[in-house]
């Protein structure tokens, strides 16, 4: 068999890197030819998102390569590119990926040899660990059977609609940007239009909410139907204008084709009691992820998870955590990457009935919905009992097992639309914040089916339109006169917290509300 | 999009890439590639014979997309670009694969490998290609016009040095007269030139200048645009006065410190800071017979670390002085070190010694004491050297004190969008490469205002400044870079990361329809595409390498 030889790309910057690179040239610096070089203006260019796809893409090594700092051609892009890269870094070394795989460094116009070092050294470095697993599986991916549009009509039976448009009067998505109608994407998908949908980007600006499906007189799941009609688009390459670059899509799917261990638990300490014995898992969901990917807002997704161990504990739960647990697939079944779902619900699925798990506590929403709803409408069944940690303390006060000390903070509640609409959850969560003494508890004018979203799911379109959204639910809160927002959704409070954190100071909106998870403000609650 | 026709054209670049990498296989190979309508090889594709190959092939094949296979953009990039654009090309559809630096070069050994590699990087040249979109360079005109802001000796000289060039200049002075810190000066290092005769001088010549515009007893209240237009408005003794202006030259100083208490300043009766002894010293008022300078007060100081860098000169200046007027006098300075850079400022301090000034170094965990009622009588010093403490007469005592920023500075780093270093004072776009330049193009800095100057430092960064202004102002336009960023407003969620982060502060959140978007201003964005990458919503494309474009190479390579 032919040596294997790794494929390495490298962002190079135009005016330091990419001139180095051509110095190795002109003094003819013999470097092995696994490189191909990327050029790019600025290493401040680089995208979270350009290394992630590169390596689902197949490639063997990423460099990322700049001026040194203080040398930018745009006096600081490097920096950013830095703080862009650490992030990045952190996020593969999470998913177990070597570290050896994404590489940044600084290599100067003059330094030529460096250049051609530094692939020498990637070069024996990757001959040492091996092709990137991830070229393999991506062939896979690639020969998806396409979807008939007649198919997905009969499926979701929205030819019952009645073109009553009510679905389109209660969406908040087209309250806010006019040019968005779910009636006339259905319309158009019975008239035989459904390609048009298909391309049309504001197919991803639905949230799901469920608004429109608990309206319509006809029974059109609107949301089953749309995402429908994204699996369509996601096999024609289309996705809409995904947030974050789509970096977190792009991570789901390294991730649901990944044979690395994760290295998912670093951040559990003694502070918490953990079995492999439990009968009673705790899903840890996402925020491993989100910790490095919204440090940059502030957010510490990690307090959430941490706040429903201590819940947990504290009523002589001592739950087992999987070390090996996958994203549940969420964002990938909304988006329309049906197959990422069914890699992500397979593992979970097998980890989970292999730990023998009679019961799953979820801090997240949308994995407490989709382990719920679509495992088992995929085939997944899990056969054991699960429950948000809201029900799960609801349970526990109930019972008198958890115990609070004063409180004295006026609060309100947002419903997650998932916790919400898409499982009807809108009394437990209540019924912990009115145990808690000392507290207030005030409804917004729009709560429980009527609660206003938090502008957007699944990471899909996030522009004005959402950001409005938010702004304007964060202002309804603020106008009930709370101190503090409740939620108990972790991407909730990264979308809030990004509304608030208005980088222009002067220029953002100034809401002053202080925005909880559940879990938080319960566990600092408790006596 | 038109339906993308490319033309692809491999060079053999002689033998530096032809006798290494197969060229005939690999223009074979790229007439397979999707879209591609042409592909031929030269023997020299920046000849005159390759260069009409180009445009003929541009013609005869209707090409849209022209990809060249050769050396390296950055000597050949813009030969190609303009062959394009002679045919009719709009030359932002070019795309070059760099074969021979990058690959031919340094793969000289393994000719099979190279050939497999150039065709990768063929290939992913032309994904590219075929994404590329026209794009179009602005030419913005530019006012004929310049603002000085700061009528000091620096401000004077740069103002001067455009209106000689016969540009209108506009100088705003805060002051109801121009000379600056000059004014307030006695005599000047090391030439003991009278520093009042030396502005008075340059005040004639501004005011006689028929293009200097002076506006005293005001200041610049708000200035939008970017090079070329600066709208500027200036409150004149509370009066708006507005005008256009292609270029502007900050040059608003600095202050001289004033100590808070320390060596018992403003209780004592005889504790001056060097600001006040030139002008006791203008007014030949008596400074007494023990005069003792102390160094370095404010400066090198753990909440001002840095150091004043002028105030040792003039230390020993009003040192020697005293002692050239009454050589019976006893001068000392207490100091930390001394700041005496260059050839003749060392020569100067020499001379000070042999005058009899005498140094004396202090350290800053002991500092001098003051000992005295109501007045300094004597100063108890730890002679570090010696080590041991010595006590010295005092009639005088003179703290030496640094050049701090303007009090302005602030409001105009803002108002100009340029930046201030840690300490306050103006930076500019980069140390070594751009002195003088702001990385907001078409704003330059001069003088105490960027760090504490002598004037004849001052003088030959006013001169730079001038000359680097009058570059715009003489050509008539600036041409903004084509490869830049553009904002979707309907993704953008106004969150301001990108105009936190533009290195050019080239973005502005503006107000649109009750909310803030953001909004690229392409005259001054210089296409580093950090704005882009930073957008969490995807609302930023950065033209010429766009995420679709970055991402079809990517694709492109594995197949
Ligand atoms: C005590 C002392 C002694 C010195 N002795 C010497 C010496 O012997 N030899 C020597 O070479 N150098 C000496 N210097 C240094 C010398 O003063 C500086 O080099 C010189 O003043 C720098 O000139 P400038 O024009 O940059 O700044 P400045 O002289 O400070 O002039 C700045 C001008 O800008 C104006 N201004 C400020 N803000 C605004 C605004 N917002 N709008 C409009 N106008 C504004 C100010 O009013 C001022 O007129 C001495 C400095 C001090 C403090
Ligand atoms: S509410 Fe139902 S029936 Fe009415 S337009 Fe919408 S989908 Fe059709
Ligand atoms: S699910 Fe919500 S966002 Fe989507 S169309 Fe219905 S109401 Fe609008
Ligand atoms: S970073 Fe993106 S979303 Fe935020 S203000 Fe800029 S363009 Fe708008
Ligand atoms: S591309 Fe660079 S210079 Fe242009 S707006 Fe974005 S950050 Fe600023």
């Amino acid at each position: 068999m032919a040596e294997f030889e790794p494929r390495i790309i490298a962002f190079a910057c135009n005016w330091c890197t990419y001139a180095a690179a051509d110095i190795a040239g002109t003094s003819r610096i013999q470097y092995p030819p696994n490189v191909r070089i990327i050029r790019v203006m600025c290493s401040g260019m680089v995208a979270p998102e350009h290394i992630s796809l590169a390596l689902e893409n197949g490639a063997d090594g990423v460099l990322v390569a700049g001026c040194h700092p203080g040398d930018c051609h745009y006096i600081s892009g490097n920096l950013k590119a830095d703080e862009r890269f650490q992030m990045v870094s952190k996020v593969v070394s999470i998913l177990g990926v070597e570290s050896q795989r994404v590489r940044l460094k600084w290599i100067a116009t003059s330094e030529g040899p460096v250049f051609a070092q530094t692939i020498k050294d990637m070069v024996n470095e990757l001959k040492e660990l091996g092709p990137s697993p991830f070229k393999e599986s991506r062939s896979a991916d690639r020969a998806r059977p396409a979807l008939a549009l007649e198919d997905m009509l009969q499926e979701t039976k929205a030819y019952y609609c009645l073109e009553c448009s009510k679905c389109t009067s209660i969406c908040p998505v087209a309250r806010y940007d006019p040019s968005y109608s779910p009636r006339a994407m259905i319309e158009n998908a019975v008239l035989g239009l459904g390609s048009e949908n298909i391309h049309d980007k504001k197919l991803f600006s639905c949230l799901a909410c469920y608004a429109c499906s608990l309206r319509c007189p006809s029974d059109v799941d609107y949301p089953a139907f749309m995402r429908r009609t994204r699996e369509m688009a996601f096999r024609s390459g289309e996705y809409g204008c995904p947030a974050h670059g789509g970096f977190l899509h792009s991570v789901t799917r390294l991730m649901s084709r990944s044979p690395y261990k994760q290295k998912r638990l670093g951040w559990l300490t003694g502070k918490y009691k953990v079995s492999d014995q439990s009968d009673t898992m705790f899903f840890v969901g996402c925020t491993p992820y989100f910790e490095p990917i919204f440090g940059y807002l502030g957010v510490r997704a990690l307090d959430i998870t941490e706040a429903s161990l201590k819940i947990l504990n504290s009523s002589g739960v001592e739950p087992m955590l999987l070390a090996d647990e996958k994203c549940c697939g969420h964002d990938a079944l909304w988006t329309g990457d049906t197959e990422t779902f069914q890699r992500l619900a397979g593992h979970n699925t097998k980890l989970i009935k292999e730990a023998g798990t009679k019961k799953i506590v979820f801090s997240c929403p949308e994995g407490y919905r989709t382990l719920k709803l679509d495992y088992p409408a995929h085939g997944f069944e899990l056969g054991c009992e699960l429950q948000h940690i809201s029900e799960f303390a609801a349970e526990k006060i109930e019972k008198g097992e958890l115990k609070f000390k004063e409180f004295s903070k006026k609060v309100t509640y947002q419903d997650p639309c998932r916790l919400g609409r898409h499982l009807g959850v809108y009394d437990s969560p209540r019924k912990v914040l009115e145990a808690i003494p000392g507290l207030e508890l005030i409804e917004m004018e729009k709560n429980r089916e009527c609660a206003l979203c938090c502008g957007t799911s699944a990471f899909t379109n996030c522009g004005l339109y959402s950001h409005e959204m938010r702004v304007d639910r964060l202002r309804e809160a603020e106008a009930s006169g709370a101190e503090i927002l409740v939620t108990s959704c972790p991407k909730c409070q990264v979308h809030f917290e990004c509304a608030m954190n208005n980088r222009s100071e002067e220029k953002g909106p100034d809401i002053d509300i202080e925005v909880v998870d559940l879990a938080n403000l319960v566990a600092g609650a408790l006596a | 999009m038109e339906e993308p026709r490319v033309g692809v054209f491999v060079c053999h670049c002689g033998i530096n890439i032809g006798a290494y990498v197969k060229v005939p296989d690999l223009v074979e190979y790229a007439k397979k590639l999707p879209n591609v309508v042409h592909a031929e090889r030269n023997l020299f594709t920046c000849s005159e014979e390759g260069i009409s190959a180009i445009k003929k092939a541009i013609k005869e094949h209707n090409l849209n997309r022209v990809v060249v296979a050769s050396c390296t953009p950055r000597t050949h990039e813009q030969l190609f670009r303009a062959a394009c654009e002679e045919a009719g090309l709009n030359k932002y559809l070019f795309e070059f694969v760099n074969i021979r630096d990058q690959c031919s070069w340094v793969h000289m050994r393994e000719p099979e490998k190279a050939t497999e590699k150039a065709g990768d990087l063929i290939r992913m040249g032309i994904a590219k290609a075929r994404l590329l979109e026209p794009l179009q360079e602005i030419e913005i005109k530019v006012t004929p016009a310049a603002l000085v802001i700061g009528g000091g000796v620096v401000g004077m000289e740069a103002a001067l040095n455009l209106a000689r060039q016969d540009f209108d200049v506009h100088l705003v002075e805060k002051e109801s007269e121009l000379g600056g810190t000059l004014r307030s000066i006695n005599k000047l290092f090391q030439t003991s030139e009278e520093a009042e005769k030396l502005i008075k001088t340059l005040v004639e010549q501004v005011k006689s200048h028929p293009k200097i515009y002076t506006h005293l007893s005001s200041k610049a209240k708000e200035v939008t645009g970017f090079i070329g237009n600066f709208d500027v408005n200036v409150d004149e003794k509370g009066e708006e006065c507005k005008f256009n202006v292609g270029t502007i030259i900050v040059a608003i100083g600095a202050e001289s410190l004033r100590p808070t208490g320390q060596y018992g300043y403003g209780k004592m009766t005889n504790v001056l800071t060097q600001l006040e002894l030139e002008d006791h010293m203008k007014r030949g008022e008596p400074v007494g017979e023990n005069i003792v300078m102390v160094n370095c007060v404010g400066a090198r100081v753990p909440e001002r670390t840095y150091c004043g860098r002028i105030c040792c000169m003039t230390a020993i200046k009003n040192a020697s002085l005293i002692k050239e007027s009454n050589p019976k006098a006893k001068v000392w300075i207490l100091h930390r070190d001394l700041m005496t850079y260059g050839v003749d400022f060392e020569r100067y301090y020499r001379k000070a010694m042999e005058l009899g000034v005498r140094f004396i170094r202090y350290s800053l965990e002991r500092p001098p004491e003051v000992i005295g009622e109501g007045k300094v009588e004597r100063i108890r010093v730890y002679h570090e050297l010696w080590r041991r403490e010595i006590e010295l007469p005092c009639d005088m005592l003179v703290l030496t004190t640094p050049l701090i920023p303007a009090e302005d500075s602030q409001n105009i780093s803002k108002m100009l969008k340029v930046s201030l270093d840690e300490f306050g004072f103006f930076l500019e776009a980069h140390l070594k490469l751009r002195p003088v330049e702001f990385a907001m193009d078409g704003v330059y800095v001069c003088g105490s205002a960027r760090w504490p100057t002598d004037v004849t430092e001052g003088v030959s960064q006013a001169y730079a400044a001038a000359a680097k202004a009058a570059g715009p102002l003489r050509m008539g336009y600036v041409k903004a870079e084509a490869i830049n960023a553009s904002v979707n407003e309907v993704e953008c969620t106004g969150c301001g990361l990108c105009e936190l982060l533009c290195p050019f502060q080239a973005i502005e959140l503006q107000l649109k329809r009750d909310r803030m978007v953001s909004h690229v201003n392409e005259a001054v964005c210089k296409g580093c595409g950090t704005c882009c990458a930073a957008c969490r919503s995807g609302a930023i494309t950065m033209h010429h390498f766009t995420d679709e474009q970055i991402l079809a190479q990517v694709e492109a390579l594995f197949g």
